[in-house]
């Protein structure tokens, strides 16, 4: 089970990495974006290969032993909040297109009578 | 009065122009009719149809759905200063002869809202689209807290102190039963009366399917509680 979660996280990563290096030819995304995202997914794929690094990281750092339920845990506080913020930022965007495409529409009718 | 028939369209190039023709030139108690065709991001002939036969067309560069469609109308009706407006789907299932009756109510100033009911005389129609239909009310009343015997029905008539106060939001068809809603939040008078629909192979196909129901509810549910006023 858990080489499968690894394979298909490799798997991801070579999509999403494929997808940005392509969009980033075809000058629908910056080299900033490009890099961040490659470096993003490689960094990913280093975790789902080697997940002990964050423990060590975590007991370098401030000398404490976390579980892997709290590794857990604080991941998914992390991707909520991700979430989150990516669906307001997305409901937004609609609504204001919305607004445009709706001014643009009357902008042309005026009183005739 | 001033009146303007608005009419959402998506994708009805082939009965558009047909609709548009049967629409009544004179009424009773109005003085003037114009036609706005809004043209929702149809990929057909939709708009070039609905220009050649149209006093106005709002054009949506991009599909945004029924009820935006339906905001936009009321916009460019206030735009043209209009005192009534009527509503009609553009798939060619509602009778113009009834719009006479449908806006007498508010002609009178005994109505803001009239909703052309299909639900007093049901005969013709699908008994799927019977239950979907009182569904959708019951629907409509614990979410919105109005009720009407078609809260889905695409022929009504508002009257200007409606368009005025009614704040909508709803993009979908759950723009239905938010009129509902805000008649009743607006203190406005409404109505009922009951029309014939004209059921063809084509307007039947282009109905609102089953399905959408639970859509709908979702949304009237999610405006419900975020208090979208």
């Amino acid at each position: 089970m858990i080489i499968i979660t690894k394979i298909i996280a490799i798997l991801l990563a070579l999509m999403v990495i494929s997808k940005t290096f392509s969009d980033y030819k075809k000058h629908r995304e910056s080299l900033t974006m490009f890099l961040f995202w490659t470096l993003a997914w490689l960094f990913i794929a280093y975790v789902a290969l080697r997940p002990t690094i964050f423990y060590t990281f975590v007991t370098k750092m401030s000398d404490e032993h976390i579980g892997s339920g709290t590794f857990v845990g604080i991941a998914f506080i992390f991707l909520f909040f991700i979430t989150y913020r990516v669906y307001i930022k997305a409901n937004r965007l609609e609504q204001q297109i919305r607004d445009i495409v709706m001014k643009i529409g009357i902008k042309d009718i005026d009183d005739k009578n | 009065m001033k009146l303007t028939i608005i009419i959402p369209a998506y994708n009805e190039g082939k009965v558009i122009a047909s609709v548009l023709k049967s629409l009544p030139k004179k009424l009773k108690g109005v003085s003037s009719i114009t036609t706005v065709v809004i043209n929702d991001g149809s990929a057909d002939n939709t708009y070039s149809e609905a220009k050649k036969h149209a006093d106005h067309v709002a054009h949506h560069v991009v599909n945004l759905g029924a009820g935006a469609a339906v905001i936009t109308g009321f916009q460019a009706a206030k735009k043209i200063n209009s005192d009534l407006v009527v509503m009609l789907d553009a798939d060619g299932q509602h009778n113009p002869k009834n719009i006479e009756k449908l806006i007498e109510p508010i002609v009178q100033h005994k109505a803001d809202i009239v909703i052309g009911t299909r639900m007093l005389n049901s005969k013709g129609m699908p008994k799927v689209k019977v239950f979907g239909n009182w569904a959708m009310n019951v629907m409509t009343l614990l979410t919105v807290g109005g009720w009407s015997t078609d809260t889905q029905s695409g022929m009504r008539a508002i009257s200007r102190k409606a368009l005025d106060k009614m704040q909508l939001h709803a993009v979908g068809f759950e723009y239905c039963s938010e009129i509902i809603g805000e008649a009743k939040r607006c203190k406005l008078k409404l109505k009922e009366v009951p029309i014939q629909t004209i059921y063809t192979e084509y307007s039947k196909a282009k109905g609102q399917s089953i399905v959408n129901a639970v859509n709908i509810f979702t949304k009237l549910l999610t405006i419900r509680i975020s208090g979208k006023k």
